[in-house]
């Protein structure tokens, strides 16, 4: 065991004055009793629902579940993309529920690695210059900028399109880049929202097979979002089913018992 | 992000949305090149104006005439107005009022020698000069050219006695006096014996044909001019050897105590000391009786029999000087004595020095000076009248003229600005809509970590970087326009004043071409406010739906 970062970990908590003892100190990823409402009081929706998590250190998590099942908010939560309703939330030993709104950005290019369905990446940039921007929101230097951003390419296979726009790439390719991008910061935490729901079954092995690369390579802590129980038992040592915005299961996909 | 970064990032942002960046740029560009062309040409019309109002050296000049002291309080009776006179008119009356009654009764200025020499110390002043032409008599050269004219004697009688005329102090260093020399050289600065005659006195003189011009250089001429009496009263004599005018009251008191020297208990010496100094009364039947001055005078002064004196100087002629002409377009601005006729021209410092001589003199009462620059002109006038002088000079033309170009440049000026105010609104109706389009990109950023601030400055920059775009391609576009336009200005300007006109019509200073880069980045800046504020506070997760 770390002793650091249980110290560190507990420290923390006693800052926070926070008496839980049946929270584990050392969690990456902790929520308690986590919602996420829309709308007003009269047309209130409940997308998250009074969720309680933790995700330890290096392990590789998959969300299931249906469509509006909340895994998405979640996952934008986790992301620090959006903020909580209720609950508390701490990420990398981070609470983003007192966070504001620069140090959420800070907290998105530092701690966290984020690879959408849809790749987000920026049109009119190559696939070099997409990699490169949360690099140069971070201040990182040109040279050390371009020294990591071609590590990453050639990590994941793309140099000979480096200067390629998203257009002119595959749907593999330009979930490479997005890959690419979510780990070029080093992040502790890797989100992945339906990685390959976008791709075909054949490109989607390999991004998933260089997704599990990656993660082992920089033992971040992996959390996938996905309604295919194949990729998320393939992916990940624990399954979390979701369902009308609550966790309704928790199961080590190695012992099949409930974690 | 370091600045750099983010100037690049939008820099290209720019680049690869070549279309809306182009529509920006036309409406900066339009707005641009007005203001451009404005300051160009109304800098133009200033400065062009002032270059030929500095080239004709006419309007460098200013007089300074003699004053009155202010101080001298004007008794209010003097100034009583009755009532039923309306403000405006009251105010002119009072002014002739007071004035009127200064010139008669306060205590006139007048420049000494010592102020002149004040005015001559004032940086921008290049020239102080007395400058007025005063009556005297000269005998002119016997050896008058052997033509063959029916008048020759007559001419010979002309020369040998004294003829009136009159002589003009001139700055030898001015080139516009330089200018007019026909025959002959200029007299230099430190010849004091130089003088110049007038091309038409010589011409009347019998020295008519460019030979006989030549003749009359090295030739004498000798200068008489009358320093005036003085003013020997019946009682008073001014004897030598003692410091103050005496009366004959105290010359006779003084004579009796040689009489009574002997009563006293004074030493020999002392008293052959006092017989000595007694000696040098005038004896009772000396010219003291008849009023003569008794000082030993200056070897160049002549004193008459009725006690009139008179300066006598031999000058040797060294040039011809032809009148001034009047075809400068400034030449009605005559504030000094330049354009004055007068039969001989001399040194202007020793024109000051004869007329510093003359008996009673007061300083001089009208002084011509000038400035190296026009621009200058404003700034000597306000200095020479803090020393208490009376001015007169182009400098109330200069101000109207400022005046008026002035409204000419806030008009078109305003013009400019309103059209770049447009083209502000069209760029941040285009900019907005760019961030609409750009929504899912501004999403993204946010969710790779880019802080609101980070958003803001981006598009603020982007709006910046199109406004200096806008502004060089302006500057550069004016420059060709300045040029075929000054063309068809020049040819009509010329047409109008009915002569050459060399001037530049639209003058680029840098200054200017600032103005305009900081109105462009400004405008462009604030345009840019609101979509980059809206761009800034955008939802990550909302913006990335619109992908």
């Amino acid at each position: 065991m770390n002793y650091d970062v249980v110290l560190i970990t507990l420290s923390y908590r006693l800052l926070q004055n926070e008496q839980s003892p049946a929270l584990q100190p050392y969690a990456m990823i902790h929520a308690r009793q986590l919602s996420r409402h829309y709308g007003n009081d009269a047309n209130r929706v409940t997308a998250l629902d009074q969720v309680d998590l933790e995700i330890e250190p290096g392990a590789r998590v998959g969300i299931l579940g249906r469509s509006g099942s909340g895994k998405t908010t979640l996952l934008n939560l986790l992301a620090g993309l959006d903020r909580p309703s209720e609950g508390k939330l701490s990420v990398a030993y981070k609470s983003l529920s007192e966070m504001n709104a620069a140090q959420l950005a800070r907290y998105r290019r530092e701690t966290v690695g984020v690879i959408f369905q849809s790749f987000q990446l920026i049109p009119n940039q190559s696939a070099f210059q997409n990699i490169e921007l949360p690099l140069i929101l971070a201040g990182v230097e040109r040279s050390e900028r371009k020294s990591r951003v071609s590590e990453v390419i050639d990590r994941v296979g793309l140099d000979p399109r480096r200067h390629h726009k998203p257009a002119q790439l595959s749907g593999g390719e330009q979930q490479r880049v997005a890959v690419a991008r979510a780990i070029v910061n080093r992040p502790k935490v890797l989100l992945a929202d339906e990685p390959t729901g976008n791709l075909d079954s054949r490109t989607a092995a390999s991004i998933t097979e260089l997704l599990l690369d990656i993660v082992e390579e920089n033992k971040a802590t992996l959390v996938l979002i996905t309604h295919d129980q194949r990729l998320a038992e393939t992916c990940a040592d624990r399954i979390i089913h979701m369902s009308d915005g609550r966790i309704i299961e928790s199961q080590d996909v190695h012992t099949g018992g409930s974690a | 992000m370091n600045f750099f970064d983010a100037f690049r990032m939008s820099a290209y942002n720019l680049w690869s949305r070549k279309g809306r960046t182009l529509l920006n740029l036309v409406g900066i560009l339009i707005s641009c090149v007005m203001l451009t062309m404005t300051l160009a040409g109304t800098r133009g019309a200033r400065e062009g104006v002032f270059d030929i109002m500095n080239a004709s050296d006419q309007t460098k000049q200013f007089m300074i005439l003699e004053s009155y002291d202010r101080r001298a309080k004007v008794p209010n009776d003097q100034l009583a107005i009755p009532d039923g006179v309306s403000d405006d008119r009251r105010e002119r009356i009072v002014t002739r009022l007071e004035k009127s009654w200064r010139s008669k009764n306060a205590k006139p200025i007048r420049l000494n020698r010592e102020q002149m020499k004040q005015l001559r110390s004032i940086d921008q002043v290049s020239s102080i000069v007395w400058q007025r032409p005063v009556p005297c008599r000269f005998v002119w050269p016997t050896q008058l050219p052997n033509e063959e004219s029916t008048d020759k004697n007559k001419r010979n009688a002309v020369a040998a006695k004294p003829t009136r005329g009159s002589l003009i102090g001139i700055n030898t260093a001015d080139s516009q006096i330089s200018n007019r020399v026909v025959a002959g050289n200029m007299v230099s600065d430190q010849d004091d014996q130089g003088v110049m005659v007038d091309e038409f006195t010589a011409y009347k003189l019998g020295f008519r044909t460019d030979d006989q011009l030549d003749e009359l250089i090295g030739t004498k001429v000798n200068i008489r001019y009358s320093l005036g009496r003085i003013n020997t009263s019946p009682a008073s004599i001014l004897i030598p050897g003692f410091d103050s005018i005496l009366n004959h009251e105290t010359i006779k008191s003084l004579r009796s105590v040689a009489d009574q020297l002997d009563r006293t208990d004074l030493s020999d010496d002392d008293k052959k000391a006092v017989r000595n100094a007694l000696k040098l009364l005038p004896a009772e039947d000396s010219p003291a009786k008849t009023n003569s001055p008794q000082e030993p005078l200056p070897p160049d002064v002549e004193v008459d029999s009725k006690g009139n004196r008179t300066l006598v100087r031999d000058g040797i002629i060294r040039g011809v000087l032809k009148q001034q002409e009047d075809d400068d377009l400034f030449g009605f601005l005559q504030f000094t004595g330049r354009g004055s006729q007068a039969n001989l021209y001399i040194n202007h410092k020793i024109a000051e020095e004869f007329y510093s001589r003359k008996v009673g003199f007061k300083g001089y009462w009208s002084v011509a000076g000038s400035v190296s620059d026009v621009a200058d002109l404003g700034k000597t006038i306000q200095e020479v009248e803090s020393l208490g002088f009376r001015t007169r000079s182009a400098v109330s033309i200069i101000e109207k003229l400022e005046r008026e170009v002035g409204k000419v440049r806030m008009a078109i000026g305003a013009l400019a600005l309103l059209i770049l105010l447009v083209a502000a609104v069209g760029i941040c109706n285009t900019m907005i809509i760019a961030i609409l389009e750009r929504t899912a990109e501004f999403g993204i950023m946010k969710s790779v970590g880019a802080e609101d601030s980070q958003v803001l400055i981006m598009v603020l920059l982007e709006g910046l970087v199109t406004g200096l775009i806008g502004a060089a391609l302006a500057v550069l576009i004016s420059l060709g326009v300045a040029e075929l336009v000054s063309e068809i200005a020049r040819g009509w300007i010329e047409e109008r004043l009915k002569g050459s006109f060399d001037q530049p019509v639209f003058r680029f200073h840098p200054l200017d071409t600032f103005i305009v880069f900081a109105i462009a980045a400004i405008m462009c800046v604030l345009a840019s406010l609101i979509p980059a504020w809206r761009a800034a506070k955008l939802d990550p997760v909302a913006a990335m739906k619109k992908s």
